[in-house]
């Protein structure tokens, strides 16, 4: 079995409305906080998405060292997310993209540019109006809707 | 007494028998002398590594350009990143230079093994990427003790949350021991021949993951690591390897150091589970609010850090004339260990394991030397995997499940529950010096008291039926599980206790070490109890 840091539970929001640009931004406080600029946790202010072709092979699928490497994928959307208090530690952020049935997807790739800018890569193939929600390794998060 | 094909049950009655002799109630109406280690055992003199070592730590920063190492998250391309850190080494004078030339000289006395520490990740706004700077307080005692160390900057990948970029922090670690095998020798005479790895957190993976990636054969002899992620589920093989984790930990809070130390080959392998430490105190100065606080100082964090795995160097690297079973319960450590708690577990390669319950097909009524595993008066007597989170158990390795409750009284005739081992055609112990045995208690079961330890007698019975049995408090223990809040809360964590084997015979001076028939556990020290026992055996 494998023991990923597992995020909080997600709050399943309601939609509304599609698009590329965000429309709307939730803070959650649940998370214990305590971390200088993140105190107030993340704040997401803009959602963009553009349409790429990226091989992606999943490093961290490995499962020892006998292991076949995975399947690569190609990855075929790129969400930035800017805003604010995102960050890091041995883990996170968490990037997840949950359908109105609230089946959650976990982005295959997350790359923290800075407090200000999270870049995200869903899995192949997932379309539709979605939520995307970032959750700090606190667990304090942030949601809004994105249109893949 | 003949030994050729008893029947479980006889082996049982022995026991038992034993149990009932008055010599043995002797015993167990003994007051018992409370060993604080088994420092007698120890034949060479021990290194206290808690103070810092001789000689003056000169410092310098460098800067060896740019780099490609393999992108995350792609099979065939590379990215661009700086290579650069900083250095401690031994010199003749404190001092501190720039560029990889050393302002104070090195001292006399080397070459000097050289040494890579790999830092964790975090990735706070502002994001100054200095991370490397975090372990000042043990790069200096290192090089105090006549280790060339220099700590690499891994934030150059730290932007990479998902993969973890695990393989990346192996490459550029590579790339530290080939940069500096290209400098003039004379600038820190440092020995390549003797290189280890030290690593915390996702730099602890790092670690590993450049273990693995050695395909140039650099002579790596010791990897130790702090509160490390896994990943990428990478075993050690073949090396000695050390990790601390602390009870507190509130990042890296999913077991996945305790995991990593089970998935190790015992090469040695030594692993400390430090009571009231967390996971960024283990830096100078980074304080994570997300995670909780810790019960020990973060001055605390750094003597356990700094005291082993400089011990654990000095072994591997410097050949210094210290056990590595110092490290899981020897005299030297004092100076930690008595402030703070640290249960340890610790595999010696060369052990002899009666049960390590791992054959295929689980089989609770036989153990690893083939003889019959028997239990009377027991509730339980099984074996399970105890990678299982619903029950506290963050290992990966099977143990065996033993039960007992004596509360409500014991069959006619048995004078305590036990567990016998049988050793076919008899053991000769007498190349070893302890007997080892590791155990937890489930936490939260019925039958373990909140808060309290258990204890247990371990006999030994010779050919001729001499026994002697000592109580397993004298040396360890089996502590009450310690717990935090938080994910992951309640950890079950298997720990090492080693009897010297002499105790046995100043019991019973009549016993032959070199003709042992049984090892028993007899559970005559709390009323009732839920166990798993793990790596019975005779050990170093």
């Amino acid at each position: 079995m494998r023991l990923r840091r597992p995020a909080s539970l997600l709050l399943v929001l309601a939609l509304a409305g599609a698009g590329v640009a965000v429309v709307a931004v939730t803070a959650s406080a649940l998370g214990r906080g305590g971390l200088g600029a993140a105190a107030d946790g993340p704040r997401i202010a803009r959602v963009s998405v553009r349409a790429v072709e990226r091989p992606f092979v999943d490093e961290d699928a490995l499962a020892g060292a006998a292991a076949p490497a995975p399947a690569p994928q190609l990855l075929d959307r790129e969400v930035t997310l800017d805003g604010s208090g995102f960050f890091g530690t041995s883990f996170g952020p968490f990037v997840r993209f949950v359908a109105p049935d609230g089946t959650s997807h976990d982005a295959v790739m997350v790359v923290i540019e800075s407090g200000g800018r999270i870049v995200a890569w869903p899995p192949a193939g997932l379309r539709g109006t979605l939520q995307v929600v970032v959750e700090n390794p606190d667990g304090q998060r942030a949601s809004t809707t994105v249109g893949l | 007494m003949r030994w050729a094909a008893f029947s479980p049950r006889v082996i049982a009655a022995v026991v038992v028998s034993a149990l009932l002799a008055p010599a043995a109630a002797a015993q167990l109406a003994a007051p018992r002398a409370v060993h604080a280690s088994s420092a007698a055992a120890v034949a060479v003199p021990p290194i206290a590594t808690f103070a810092p070592g001789r000689y003056a730590v000169g410092s310098a920063d460098w800067d060896f350009g740019t780099i490609d190492i393999t992108k995350p998250g792609s099979a065939t391309e590379t990215i661009t990143v700086q290579h650069f850190g900083t250095l401690r080494y031994p010199a003749q004078a404190v001092g501190t230079g720039r560029g990889p030339v050393p302002k104070a000289p090195v001292a006399a006395g080397g070459p000097f093994p050289f040494v890579v520490f790999s830092h964790g990740r975090f990735q706070e706004d502002p994001y100054i990427g200095h991370n490397h700077e975090q372990a000042s307080y043990l790069l200096d005692h290192l090089a105090s003790w006549g280790f060339v160390v220099a700590s690499v900057n891994l934030d150059v990948v730290g932007q990479y949350g998902q993969p973890a970029a695990i393989k990346q922090r192996g490459e550029i670690v590579l790339a530290t021991i080939a940069a500096f095998e290209q400098l003039d020798p004379s600038l820190y005479d440092i020995d390549f021949e003797h290189i280890g790895l030290v690593g915390h957190s996702r730099g602890g993976e790092g670690c590993l993951a450049a273990w693995k990636g050695n395909t140039a054969g650099y002579p790596i002899r010791a990897i130790a690591t702090i509160s490390l992620t896994n990943f990428q589920n990478m075993s050690v093989t073949g090396v000695p390897y050390l990790g601390l984790y602390g009870s507190k930990d509130g990042d890296v809070n999913n077991g996945w150091p305790i995991q990593v130390y089970d998935q190790a080959e015992p090469a040695p392998k030594l692993f400390e589970y430090i009571e009231g430490a967390n996971h960024f105190w283990f830096t100078d100065s980074i304080h994570y609010g997300g995670e909780g606080a810790a019960t020990i100082t973060r001055e605390q964090h750094h003597d356990c850090a700094r005291t082993y795995i400089t011990a654990f160097l000095l072994h591997a690297l410097r050949d210094a004339p210290l056990p590595y079973a110092e490290l899981c319960d020897g005299p030297t450590l004092t100076p930690v260990t008595g402030p703070i708690k640290i249960h340890p577990l610790y595999a010696d390669p060369q052990r002899l394991l009666v049960n390590s319950f791992e054959e295929p097909g689980s089989d609770p009524g036989s153990n690893s030397l083939g003889g019959a595993s028997v239990g009377e008066a027991l509730v339980t007597q099984d074996e399970e995997n105890l990678d299982n989170i619903a029950k506290t158990f963050y290992q990966r390795t099977h143990g065996g499940w033993i039960a007992f409750d004596s509360s409500g009284g014991l069959p006619e005739g048995v004078a305590a529950p036990v567990y016998v081992e049988e050793l076919p055609g008899g053991v000769d112990a007498s190349p070893y010096t302890h007997l080892s045995l590791n155990a937890l208690q489930r936490w939260n079961a019925p039958l373990n008291t909140a808060n309290q330890a258990q204890d247990l007698h371990v006999m030994l019975v010779d050919g001729s039926g001499h026994s002697a049995q000592v109580a397993l408090s004298d040396w360890g223990t089996i502590a009450w599980p310690i717990t935090h809040g938080g994910a992951f809360p309640k950890k079950s964590v298997l720990r090492t206790t080693r009897i010297p084997l002499r105790e046995f015979g100043q019991v019973n001076p009549a016993i032959d070490m070199s003709d042992l028939r049984l090892v028993s556990l007899v559970f005559d020290q709390t009323p009732s109890a839920e166990l798993r026992i793990d790596d019975l055996g005779f050990t170093r």
